[in-house]
């Protein structure tokens, strides 16, 4: 029996590229730094610490970078399966706790070493508000680029994909934001970044729902 | 006949390299899966068919989203449940997701099509059936009515509802067992 539409469907069939979402998604990647650190630049009072020399060999510089380049690469390694039909990604929401868990530890453990006369200093810093903000400003553009590319993939839990792109973008411009931030002590971290990165994440799984239809 | 997850995998993989012939078999397979598929969750029929010519036309669009390296089931059923939720949301039917499309959003309802398949399974069985008995079962089984409404149903006693279902049950069980003891 013949039907006309698997008939039109088949006719003139070309081979496809099985690698097409993958590439396109690590292209906001590269594209998500450039714009990042666009948008950090266009940002008034921002800075890249003047100490970076220095604070390269910190070994709470690194910690930092750990922090929200894992998160970034928890959210970038989750899309390549969430921009696929049927994919999951349980890992995009027990990786980040857990990473959270594992520092709020070490945090913990350091707000023990300190002085109970420093705690307030130790986890508000003095730049709170601009350190949330600034991520989330950093992000939303970064956040844009990933939805474009995901959207043209097949995306078939919508908000759970939305989640994974906030977290990718969230933690790429974390990182960004890092570079220039010279808060250093893990309570801040635990605290200030953490709440930048899953504020762009939650806001990923709202939109990404209405957005990421196809 | 209906093809198993491998076979449709590898359809998928020789389509995806723009083999036609393949492609062609892999629709025609899909096909009335897909129409189970809607036809049990949406109730108007031309929709129902819409749905299934929509979700053809994604699995067209979208074939490169296919990584060959994962089972292809999930696959198509991820883009069969997106096309009926998509439906349900144009609709405005949000309190009126089926129970099983709520497994399925928690990932658990995977099996989907292989319980239409048994669906389909049970159909060709019933129909070896005498009339009043595959009647019976259909109505207290399958539609889940009590013996009583189906009884009211048939126009026939509440007592001869339950010895068709049991002796309807019976035969069905001994023809299952024959024909997995065929199929092995």
């Amino acid at each position: 029996m013949s039907d006309p539409l698997i008939d039109s469907l088949t006719a003139d069939l070309k081979p496809v590229n099985r690698h097409r979402i993958g590439h396109r998604l690590a292209l906001c990647v590269i594209a998500g730094l450039i714009l990042g650190a666009a948008v950090f630049w266009l940002l008034p009072g921002r800075m890249i610490r003047s100490d970076l020399d220095i604070a390269v060999t910190e070994p709470n510089f690194w910690l930092k970078f750990g922090f929200t380049a894992g998160l970034a690469l928890v959210g970038y390694f989750s899309l390549r399966q969430l921009s696929r039909p049927g994919g999951d990604a349980p890992a995009a929401v027990r990786l980040p706790v857990a990473i959270w868990l594992g520092l709020a530890l070490i945090a913990a453990v350091s707000l023990i070493v300190t002085p109970v006369d420093n705690w307030t200093g130790w986890i508000l810093g003095s730049t709170a508000v601009r350190c949330v903000t600034y991520i989330v400003l950093i992000s939303l553009p970064i956040m844009g680029l990933f939805f474009i590319a995901v959207r043209r993939g097949a995306p078939t839990r919508l908000a759970m994909a939305g989640w994974a792109t906030g977290l990718a973008a969230g933690g790429i411009g974390a990182t960004i934001y890092g570079l220039g931030c010279p808060e250093s002590s893990v309570g801040f971290l635990a605290v200030w970044y953490a709440l930048g990165i899953i504020s762009t994440g939650l806001i990923g799984a709202f939109t990404g729902r209405h957005l990421l239809r196809w | 006949m209906i093809a198993s997850e491998n076979e449709l995998r590898t359809m998928m993989i020789a389509s995806q390299d723009g083999d036609a012939p393949a492609y062609r078999h892999l629709l025609t397979a899909l096909r009335p899966r897909l129409e189970i598929f809607y036809r049990r969750r949406v109730h108007d029929g031309s929709a129902a068919e819409d749905l299934v010519q929509e979700a053809l036309m994604a699995i067209h669009i979208k074939r490169d989203t296919f990584d060959p390296g994962q089972p292809f089931t999930p696959w198509v059923y991820g883009i069969a449940r997106y096309k009926l939720l998509d439906y349900y949301r144009r609709h405005h039917k949000h309190q009126s997701v089926p129970l099983d499309g709520i497994a399925e959003f928690i990932g658990e309802a995977d099996h989907g099509f292989a319980a239409a398949d048994a669906r389909m399974d049970l159909g060709r069985l019933m129909q070896d059936l005498p009339a009043a008995q595959s009647r019976a079962v259909q109505l207290t089984k399958l539609e889940e009515l009590s013996v009583a409404e189906a009884a009211e149903k048939t126009q026939s006693g509440t007592s001869a509802v339950k010895v068709n279902v049991h002796r309807g049950l019976k035969a069905l069980i001994a023809k299952f067992q024959k024909s997995e003891a065929e199929n092995v």
